[in-house]
């Protein structure tokens, strides 16, 4: 019989180890995405999702159930990462200029388009190209916003609850967040109705 | 109209996520339809949210992957086993604390006044604390005399001076005697007695004090080069005394410094003493023959700095 995510943390609780499995499998795209939008880094990026399923594993005792399990385990990649990007920097190690294109794999759904029909989709992924490229020139901060936002649909309250700030600070940062990417995508921002 | 666009356009954000409030919508909505400038900025930040909803390509890796980490996490898991007990109190501990620091936060929060000006009011709050600790310690003429010399210690107990206190006066008389003739270094360094008969370097004292004072007798021995000497009976004599705060310490290992418990005669302590420090014979023997000088004095100094 499948556990449900309540049953699983509570399992998880009493030191059943075999309860972590499922959550791992549940959330390790979401983390491995968020931990690679903030630090810009593959070896980076595997290393915060490790971290962060050990400090889900270590820490479930922590865990109230005032904020969502998901809600609570954004909240642990986000510091993670923050972890990683600090200690990057004061190593002095020159961070991945902007997230490389290349180093992200093209997903399936683009590969499809890309045969169906090669004019239009050509566009498209230029589109793509110059939207992730704006999305990940963005300051840390206003990134992350963006992306727990836009990309992962989270509410003000919640990105506020995740960053410990006010909802006014998350609201302010991502309006200058979207200004920013409205100059970078200028050329584009006419363009969209042609793919709408 | 300029101003009220700027109010516009902060809202245009949540306008276009539909977050605001249904007044404010409204208000948003008004001032769109007749103003141009507006209507193009809502429309401009709404193409780049659906261009970044729509286009921005999520990092994606192969199913091979999340195996692999999945195996590597279970192995860490399995090297770095459950949380130990003591890592669960800290973390509760971490947790109440941040808890706490979250309502006096939000507490500030609701006193908009406090929030503002947390910075001066600090530093008033810090000033005022400063100048108490200052009060108290020029109350005991103490501060110059550190400043001075570096001799005598701070007070470790800030038990006020009762200057009514006929003993205390007594006392501070000795002291201040005593920090004019370190003040003299042809003086101090003399061990000739002096005109009066009296040591260099001692306390005056102006009437024999009872050795049967309340509290505990602190006798405190110095060497001249400020060391604790092996054999004390050269080191200088300083009384102080303390009602049940040190007791029990040997004047050759722990900054040089005896007590006697009270109720006790002097001679008997000695004697008890005596057999406890037969190492040190001749600094027991000064003991016993200084011990009539011995004053009372209602406060605690840091013995160690002296």
């Amino acid at each position: 019989m499948e556990r449900t995510e309540a049953l699983l943390i509570d399992n998880l609780r009493e030191g059943d180890e075999s309860a972590l499995a499922p959550l791992v499998e549940k959330y390790k795209r979401m983390v491995h995405r968020l931990a690679l939008q903030i630090t810009k880094n593959h070896e980076d990026a595997n290393d915060v999702m490790q971290e962060t399923f050990i400090k889900v594993y270590q820490s479930i005792h922590t865990f109230r159930q005032e904020a969502t399990f998901e809600t609570w385990i954004y909240r642990i990649t986000v510091n993670e990462a923050l972890n990683f990007v600090k200690r990057r920097e004061r190593r002095r190690e020159t961070p991945l200029s902007t997230t490389e294109e290349s180093e992200y794999d093209p997903s399936v759904r683009q590969k499809a388009e890309m045969a169906n029909d090669p004019q239009i989709n050509a566009e498209k992924t230029e589109l793509r190209h110059w939207v992730t490229k704006a999305v990940n020139s963005l300051s840390l901060k206003h990134r992350i916003v963006v992306v727990l936002h836009e990309l992962e649909g989270l509410t003000h309250a919640e990105i506020a609850s995740i960053l410990n700030c006010s909802e006014g600070t998350v609201r302010s940062r991502l309006h200058y967040a979207r200004k920013q990417l409205r100059s970078l995508l200028k050329p584009y921002i006419d363009a969209t109705s042609n793919f709408e | 109209m300029k101003l009220k666009c700027n109010t516009i356009q902060r809202l245009i954000s949540d306008y276009i996520d539909n977050t605001l409030s249904t007044n404010d919508t409204a208000k948003v909505k008004k001032h769109l339809s007749f103003c141009q400038s507006c209507q193009k900025e809502a429309a401009a930040l709404k193409k780049t949210r659906d261009l970044v909803v729509g286009f921005y390509v999520a990092p994606e890796v192969s199913d091979s992957y999340y195996h692999q980490f999945e195996v590597a996490l279970h192995r860490s898991i399995e090297n770095k086993g459950p949380t130990p007990i003591t890592e669960r109190i800290k973390s509760l501990v971490n947790q109440f604390t941040w808890s706490l620091l979250t309502q006096v936060r939000q507490c500030f929060g609701r006193y908009s006044f406090l929030h503002r000006h947390v910075l001066p009011i600090s530093v008033l709050m810090l000033m005022i604390a400063a100048g108490f600790i200052t009060h108290l310690l020029n109350q005991h003429d103490f501060l110059s005399s550190k400043k001075d010399h570096g001799q005598i210690g701070k007070p470790m107990i800030a038990q006020a001076l009762n200057t009514m206190d006929e003993k205390s006066e007594l006392i501070q008389g000795m002291h201040n005697d005593y920090i004019m003739k370190r003040k003299a270094p042809d003086q101090v360094t003399s061990s000739a007695d002096t005109a009066n008969g009296e040591k260099v370097g001692y306390w005056k004292l102006a009437e024999p004090i009872s050795t049967e004072t309340e509290g505990h007798i602190i006798v405190m021995h110095v060497s001249e080069d400020r060391s604790v000497p092996s054999d004390a009976s050269d080191s200088k004599l300083i009384v102080y005394a303390q009602p049940d705060i040190l007791s029990k310490k040997s004047p050759l290992q722990d900054n040089g410094y005896a007590t006697f418990p009270s109720g006790i005669p002097v001679e008997l302590f000695l004697a008890k003493y005596q057999r406890k420090h037969r190492q040190s014979p001749r600094f027991v023997n000064k003991l016993m023959y200084e011990h009539s000088k011995i004053p009372y004095i209602p406060e605690l100094y840091d013995l160690s700095n002296l």
